[in-house]
C-alpha cells in the first residue's frame, strides 16, 4: 500500500503569548513544530505500513527550514520525504497551497490512500485536505477518529460529527483527513532520526519548475483571498462570582451556558 | 512571492520582529532584514510605521462582479431537523442583505424537506433554493458539492455563507477548489467594507492568538464559513412571501461517494 502522508512545520501556538503592553505576539521561545494533527497522519502511515508492506512519503510545502519536519517525519518511520521550496510559494493560501501540494502528488506514480491532519495550529482552517481531494477527484473522509477495517481498494473508518459519529466505507484511493482521537504518535527514532538528518539526499526538494506551476497558480499570486489585516484579539476576561446556595448556583450557571450558546 | 524592506525607510524599531510568527526577520546593524524562515505571510507589513515593508506582488485586475447578486445561506439540516448554525446564518445574511439591498436565499438539499420552508422563511429566507432528491437524504460531500456548484453558476451569488460545522467545514472547501473560489473559515465577524462593499471576513488564528480581516476580491461568490454560536438567529416577521425555486436534480448512484453503514451513533 503507497502511502503519502502530508505535514505542516508550524510554530507552536500553544506557547504563543500576548505581550500585554504591545498587544503583539511574544515569540521568543516559541519553537517550531510538526503540525500536532500531522503527527496522527504519520503514525497512521507508518502502521499502515507495517501491516500491509508498501512505502510512505511525506510532502511538505514550506521555507526551506521546514525540511527538519521531513526529517523528524522519518524519524519516527516514514521511508521518503519531499520538501517544496520556493520563494513564489510563500503568502499562498489554503487554494494555492492545495494547488501546488496536489500538483506534487500527481507527480508520484501511484497511491492508494492520502492522509493529512485535520487542520494547522497556525491557520487553523481545515480546508487543505478537502481542496486537494477536490483537486485530484478523490473521495474525502474527514476528522477520521477510528480506522475500522482497511484493504486493498476499501477503506472503512469512523467519521468524528458534533454529538457522535458516523460510519462510512469509502473505495481506495482516497484522501481522509484524522484528528487527535485517532492514535498515539510514537517518538523519533534516534537512529532513524540520524540517518534522515545524514542522507538528506533521501529528501528531494523541488520547487516550481520541477512542479511545472506558473506564479499565477501558487503562492500569494494564486491566492484567491488577501490577508488585510491582522490583530491581537481583545481579551475582556471578566469572571463572575456566583452566590447562593449549591442549586441556585448551579441554575445560574446553566442560564449563563444557555445565554452564551455553550450548551 | 518575496517580502522587501526598503533600509531608506527603515528605522529599526523591531516592530516587525515582534509581529512576526515564524521569527523570519532580525534586525542587523539597526536595520530589519529578512531571512529563511520567512514564509511571506505578510503580517509585517501593515506593522511597520514606516511604510517600509512591502511585498512584490503585482496585484491582479479585480473583475467586474455586478452581476453577482444576493446573499445566499447553506441551510445544514440533519434527519429533517434544521441546524441551530442555519438560524445564525439567516440572521447575520439579513443585515448583510439590508446594507448591501440585495435578496437572501436559502439553499435547502434534502429529501421530503418541504416541512422546513416555513421555518427559513420565518428566520428571514426571502427566496429557497430547494434541492430534493433520495441522493440528498444525508449529507454527503459529492452530491451536495455538484449540486450547489451547479446551482452557483446559474444563479451567480455576491455572497455564500457556510456554517463551520463538520458538515460544512467538508462542505465548503470541496465547493471553492470545484468553482475556484477564495473561502475564509471560521469567521467570526463578516461586515461589508464601506469603500467597494466588498465582504470584511474576520476569524482567529494561531489557536485564537491573532485575529485576521480577509477579502476574496477576485472571485465570486465571497465564500466563508460561520463559526456557530456567534451570530444571532433573529426571527423576522418582514418576509411575508417567500419564492421557492425547485431545482432540478440530476444525481445518479456512482456519483454518491461513499456509502453509510451507520448513518449517526453516539
Amino acid at each position: 500500500m503507497n502511502i503519502v502522508t502530508l505535514i505542516k512545520q508550524v510554530p507552536d501556538t500553544t506557547e504563543i503569548k500576548i505581550d500585554p503592553k504591545t498587544g503583539t505576539l511574544i515569540r521568543e521561545g516559541v519553537e517550531s513544530i510538526i503540525n500536532p494533527d500531522d503527527r496522527h497522519a504519520i503514525e497512521l502511515a507508518i502502521t499502515l505500513k507495517k501491516d500491509f508492506g508498501g512505502k510512505t512519503i511525506v510532502i511538505s510545502m514550506g521555507p526551506p527550514q521546514a525540511i527538519d519536519a521531513i526529517s523528524e517525519a522519518m524519524g519516527m518511520g516514514i521511508d521518503e520525504g519531499i520538501l517544496l521550496t520556493d520563494k513564489n510559494f510563500g503568502g499562498a493560501d489554503t487554494w494555492a497551497t492545495s494547488f501546488t501540494l496536489g500538483t506534487a502528488i500527481r507527480k508520484l506514480n501511484a497511491y492508494d490512500l492520502i492522509i493529512c491532519g485535520r487542520q494547522a495550529i497556525d491557520g487553523d482552517t481545515a480546508q487543505i485536505g478537502p481542496q486537494i481531494a477536490e483537486f485530484l477527484g478523490l473521495p474525502q473522509l474527514t476528522y477520521v477518529r477510528q480506522i475500522e477495517e482497511i484493504s486493498e481498494g476499501k477503506i472503512i473508518v469512523r467519521r468524528a460529527l458534533e454529538d457522535g459519529y458516523e460510519k462510512i466505507e469509502s473505495p481506495l484511493p482516497a484522501l481522509i483527513t484524522v484528528i487527535g482521537e485517532l492514535n498515539t504518535p510514537r517518538y523519533p527514532n534516534v537512529d532513524l532520526l540520524i540517518n534522515a538528518c545524514k542522507e538528506k539526499a533521501k529528501i528531494k526538494t523541488w520547487d516550481a519548475a520541477d512542479l511545472g506551476v506558473t506564479v499565477q497558480e501558487i503562492g500569494l499570486g494564486g491566492s484567491l483571498t488577501r490577508v488585510m489585516k491582522t490583530f491581537s484579539p481583545k481579551t475582556k476576561r471578566v469572571g463572575e462570582i456566583l452566590k447562593g446556595d449549591k442549586e441556585e448556583i448551579v441554575n445560574q450557571l446553566m442560564e449563563r451556558l444557555h445565554e452564551k450558546h455553550l450548551i | 512571492m518575496a517580502i522587501h524592506i526598503d533600509y531608506d525607510l527603515c528605522t529599526g524599531c523591531k516592530r516587525c520582529v515582534k509581529i512576526c510568527p515564524y521569527n523570519g526577520v532580525d534586525v542587523k546593524d539597526g536595520k530589519a532584514v529578512i531571512n529563511d524562515r520567512c514564509t511571506s505571510c505578510g503580517a509585517c507589513i501593515d506593522t511597520c510605521p514606516e511604510n517600509a515593508i512591502s511585498s512584490d506582488i503585482k496585484e491582479k485586475q479585480i473583475p467586474d462582479f455586478s452581476d453577482f447578486r444576493g446573499i445566499w445561506v447553506f441551510a445544514e439540516q440533519v434527519d429533517g431537523i434544521m441546524g441551530r448554525v442555519t438560524r445564525e446564518l439567516l440572521g447575520l445574511g439579513q443585515s448583510l442583505a439590508r446594507e448591501l439591498d440585495q435578496e437572501l436565499s436559502a439553499v435547502l438539499l434534502g429529501n421530503n424537506v418541504d416541512h422546513l420552508i416555513e421555518e427559513l422563511r420565518e428566520y428571514g429566507a426571502q427566496n429557497i433554493y430547494l434541492a430534493q432528491h433520495k441522493l440528498l437524504s444525508s449529507y454527503q460531500t459529492n452530491p451536495f458539492a455538484k449540486v450547489i456548484s451547479e446551482l452557483i453558476i446559474e444563479n451567480k451569488p455576491n455572497i455564500f455563507l457556510i456554517g463551520a460545522t463538520a458538515i460544512g467545514r467538508d462542505l465548503a472547501p470541496r465547493i471553492s477548489m470545484r468553482l475556484n473560489l477564495g473561502l475564509t473559515a471560521d469567521c467570526t465577524e463578516l461586515t461589508i467594507d464601506p469603500d467597494d462593499s466588498s465582504l470584511l471576513q474576520t476569524r482567529p488564528a494561531f489557536g485564537g492568538n491573532v485575529m485576521a480581516t480577509i477579502k476574496t476580491p477576485y472571485s465570486r461568490p465571497q465564500m466563508a464559513t460561520v463559526r456557530p454560536g456567534v451570530m444571532e438567529a433573529k426571527k423576522t416577521a418582514s418576509v411575508s412571501e417567500c419564492m421557492v425555486k425547485n431545482m432540478d436534480v440530476t444525481l445518479l448512484e456512482f456519483q454518491k461517494g461513499y456509502v453509510y453503514i451507520l448513518n449517526h451513533a453516539l
